[in-house]
């Protein structure tokens, strides 16, 4: 009955975020790392606002600034005494630019921004005592989310790392050569599980790019300001002797990939994987890991396996035949589908792109129509509001977690990862079982 | 006396201690690129202003980042109606950027007072939309003569300025529905004081934690009628009829000072500006309307007898409080300096001394009021960042910051007790009741056991 076709001209409650958000996390994870957006102020402070409230960590990023002026005649002035000034209070190893929409829009791109602080990179150049590293990546929201800026980030640092050409390959051999793993915008705890992982296969992991220290670290902080932790750009500059470059998550653009660049560029195998949420998926992984150390997959973690899929048997009814409610991040989402298949729940998702969170509250009373209701959701605190209208439990992972603590500490990935995910889900679903009854069951 | 450490050289100015003679610090100028402002951008302000307004539509125009960061951002409480808690974005993308977003958002605007029948819409204009220049305004005088209701257009693009210039914008919609002098709303408060000919409206106050209702209980109390509350647990009618109030009583000055000059210069309604925060400026915001309405004395007898209660009430427990806290020593930083002035007094009343005092957005006036009440020495900055704040804290050996949550985790990495006074509070934090909460918000930070591990 809507006279007015516009339901594709309004997005309500969000469900994705910025490009240059995405950009900020990857840039965090390298060492002595620092942001610099290129647009107005109010970017840069939105970000870091959002991600404090996640990972109750400092994370600061500056801005260059547009005024009006900027606006109309350009802001290359703004970003060179942006990067000044950011060196001298900071004297970070690496900058990471990020354009903004305003920048593009006035057709900054990251090229141009990169152009237009050249000199004062260059040896000798007049501005910085440190000579960071500078990545540059074009990350406008009109064009992609979170997910796209975080991957354009991602390039954008093992292209500042590896410039083609490069230094004359070391020539390392078979197992001797880093693997070059491009995680997803996953939690600390997941990088570090992923580390351990490659660690156990005796596996010379680099990750591009590493915030489990930067963005979940210990108290206190150095006079410097940076945090401690992140890959050293000295370590990502390896990358080109890398022989297998591991991209985990949904498809990613090949100009947006740092796994197709050093494909491309230097000849590593770009093995492309879902994010090993689930028993399937981390198989995959542990094959890969298993052909590119030539070793077998190693007792500690095998036996992780056979705990999880003890605990599955265990738990299988509590689960069987359940729909849960998937949103955000496409490459959570598409992992979470996975694992849902796997133990027998169905997955719910919003049609389409499903920007907002009132395309995933239409899936969610569609399901109800189709008579097999929504159980629970799983995804990010922002679908708290969709739970609290169905009373279903949320069972939240990713990003973000505004409204918990320790959401830089929830675990889903590996079977370990996995293990905390499927106890948290069933426990879920047995915690309002007990809430309900009126009886009072004390076992399950 | 000198800066003992290095400040960028065009922030040296913005950077200062208290002492004799004027303070003089350099304030209301754009933030230098690079150094890590604490601010957001016009945008931000027009949006937190008018935010708590909960039968309008907010709708903001432009890419989905700015809707994003903008949901559900202030824990501004309403009574009833909570549209201001959905987000609704035109999500521009690149084909919008090329073409023009007028068509998208004339559909979008036109599509929610269909679903939501508000009372009012507002559409905020972001960086994106202002470059590529689509006329908001006039999509919205469209939308307006179409449907029947106010929709306005905030001009308040992030690069435009501040985030004072944005609340500017936001004052200038605020004072777009005003001039439309709708007719007395049936009122919403106490039945007593409906009739009072003693009115007033209440400026610059977000009822975050539900504060606007603790400070209209009081003014009702006195029996004085709060004509509305601009903007918290706000209603467009009310707004409409805001020129009828006979005083305007201005809370957060740096927001909502603009708006009540102007409602002084068009309708004659004489201003007060006041703060609810600490017992001595609670008390003085409710004797000054009290002053204000002398031609009924009972009003000035009533408020003396409601201050006398609740600061008996508070008595006990604050005593018990400045013991513990004692000799303590804060870092204050927050949005507006006017407030960081009462939090100097509020903290000094626990027996705690302020070391560091700043804002974001502080005009010369508000600085030196602050340099006039500090103790020689204490820092006072404007725009700062965190390596700024960080440094002080260090230097000076703060305990205690009391700011938003950007500062947060610069205070908790450096072993400071933190409060929020921001957004984000969950506890009311305005008039006694709140000093006491305040109180023990700052005496929970403080003595927890968890800093001797972490200073061990």
């Amino acid at each position: 009955m809507n006279s007015v076709p516009a339901f594709a001209a309004v997005t309500r409650d969000a469900c994705s975020l910025c490009a240059p958000l995405g950009a900020t996390l990857a840039f965090a994870g390298v060492r002595g790392g620092m942001t610099l957006l290129h647009g107005s102020q109010g970017c840069a402070t939105y970000i870091r606002r959002y991600a404090i409230s996640h990972f109750r960590e400092p994370l600061d990023a500056a801005s260059s600034g547009f005024g009006e002026e900027a606006a109309v005649f350009g802001g290359r002035a703004n970003l060179r005494v942006a990067f000044e000034n950011l060196v001298r209070q900071y004297a970070p190893e690496f900058v990471g630019i990020a354009t903004t929409c305003l920048a593009e829009t006035i057709g900054e791109d990251a090229s141009g921004a990169r152009r237009a602080i050249e000199d004062l990179v260059a040896p000798g150049g007049p501005g910085s005592p440190s000579r960071p590293v500078v990545a540059a990546a074009s990350t406008p929201s009109y064009r992609g989310d979170q997910r796209e800026g975080f991957r354009a980030a991602t390039r954008a640092i093992v292209e500042a790392a590896c410039p083609v050409p490069s230094r004359p390959a070391a020539g390392l051999a078979g197992a001797d050569a880093p693997v070059a793993v491009f995680p997803a915008m996953v939690s600390p705890a997941d990088l570090r599980e992923l580390k351990r992982v490659f660690a156990a296969f005796g596996l010379d992991a680099i990750l591009a790019s590493d915030y489990s220290d930067t963005l979940d670290g210990g108290p206190g902080r150095s006079e410097r300001l940076l945090p401690e932790g992140g890959t050293p750009v000295g370590r990502l500059g390896e990358l080109s002797d890398a022989r297998y470059a591991i991209e985990l998550g949904a498809p990613v653009a090949d100009e947006s990939s740092g796994a197709a660049y050093l494909a491309s560029s230097f000849g590593a195998e770009r093995i492309a994987l879902t994010l090993p949420i689930g028993v399937r998926a981390t198989d995959r992984l542990l094959d890969e890991l298993g052909h590119a150390s030539g070793r077998p997959v190693p007792v500690e973690l095998a036996a992780e396996r056979g705990r999880l899929l003890d605990s599955y048997v265990d738990a299988h009814k509590i689960v069987f035949e359940r729909s849960a409610l998937l949103y955000g991040d496409r490459d959570l989402r598409e992992a979470l589908a996975a694992f849902c298949a796997e133990i027998g729940v169905r997955a719910v998702e919003a049609e389409g792109e499903g920007r907002g969170f009132d395309a995933v509250e239409a899936a969610a009373e569609a399901a109800k129509a189709d008579g097999r209701p929504v159980d629970l959701l799983i995804g990010n605190s922002k679908g708290y509001k969709i739970a609290k209208r169905l009373g279903v439990p949320l069972v939240r992972v990713g990003f973000p977690i505004h409204d918990r603590f320790g959401g830089p500490r929830v675990g889903t990935l590996c079977y370990r990862g996995t293990q905390e995910l499927f106890d948290r889900v069933v426990n879920a679903i047995v915690e309002k079982r007990q809430e309900e009854s009126d009886v009072g069951y004390t076992y399950f | 006396m000198s800066i003992p450490f290095a400040v960028l050289e065009g922030r040296r100015a913005q950077v200062k201690t208290a002492g004799p003679g004027p303070l003089a610090l350099e304030c209301a100028k754009p933030s230098l690129a690079g150094s890590v402002s604490q601010r957001a951008c016009a945008f931000c302000g027009s949006r937190v202003v008018l935010y708590p307004i909960a039968d309008a539509v907010h709708l903001v125009h432009g890419p989905i980042g700015c809707a994003a960061y903008t949901w559900d951002i202030r824990g501004a409480l309403s009574s009833g109606p909570g549209l201001h808690r959905m987000s609704f974005s035109t999500d521009l993308r690149e084909k919008d950027v090329v073409f023009g977003g007028e068509k998208k958002l004339y559909s979008a605007l036109s599509a929610l007072i269909e679903e939501h029948g508000p009372k009012a819409a507002f559409v905020y204009s972001t960086c994106v939309a202002g470059i590529i220049g689509d006329d908001v305004e006039a999509v919205c005088r469209r939308v307006s003569a179409e449907r029947g209701i106010p929709a306005l257009a905030v001009r308040a693009e992030g690069f435009m300025g501040t985030k004072k210039d944005g609340y500017r914008a936001a004052c200038d919609a605020l004072l777009a529905l005003v001039a439309e002098e709708g007719s007395a709303p049936p009122y919403r408060g106490d039945p007593a004081v409906a009739d009072s000919p003693c009115s007033i409206n209440i400026l610059g106050e977000f009822n975050l934690a539900g504060e606007a209702w603790i400070i209209r209980k009081y003014y009702e109390e006195m029996g004085v009628r709060v004509n509305a509350v601009l903007t918290g647990d706000g209603r467009v009618d009310e707004i409409r009829a805001a020129s009828r109030a006979r005083l305007n009583v201005v809370q957060c000055s740096g927001s909502m000072s603009y708006l009540a000059r102007a409602m002084e210069e068009r309708y004659g309604i004489p201003r007060r500006q006041v703060s609810y925060f600490g017992l001595d400026d609670a008390a003085e915001a409710l004797y000054a309307v009290a002053d204000f309405f002398s031609e009924e004395p009972a009003i000035a007898r009533r408020a003396a007898a409601l201050v006398e209660r609740e600061a008996v009430a508070a008595e006990t427990e604050l005593a018990s409080i400045r013991r513990e806290l004692e000799g303590k020593r804060a870092a204050v930083y927050v949005g507006g300096a006017f407030k960081a002035r009462s939090l100097v007094k509020a903290l000094r009343l626990i027996g705690v001394r302020t070391v560091l005092v700043g804002s974001q957005t502080g005009n010369k006036d508000d600085y030196e009021g602050l340099a006039s009440i500090c103790d020689p020495g204490t820092y006072i900055v404007d725009d700062s960042n965190p390596a700024e704040l960080s440094r002080i804290v260090r230097e000076t050996g703060a305990e205690i910051f009391i700011g938003g949550v950007k500062e947060r985790p610069i205070a908790y990495k450096l072993g400071l007790g933190f409060c929020d006074h921001n957004h984000e509070r969950k506890i009311p934090l305005a008039g006694f009741e709140g000093m006491v909460n305040f109180a023990r918000e700052v005496r929970a930070s403080a003595l927890s056991p968890v800093w001797r591990l972490i200073r061990e």
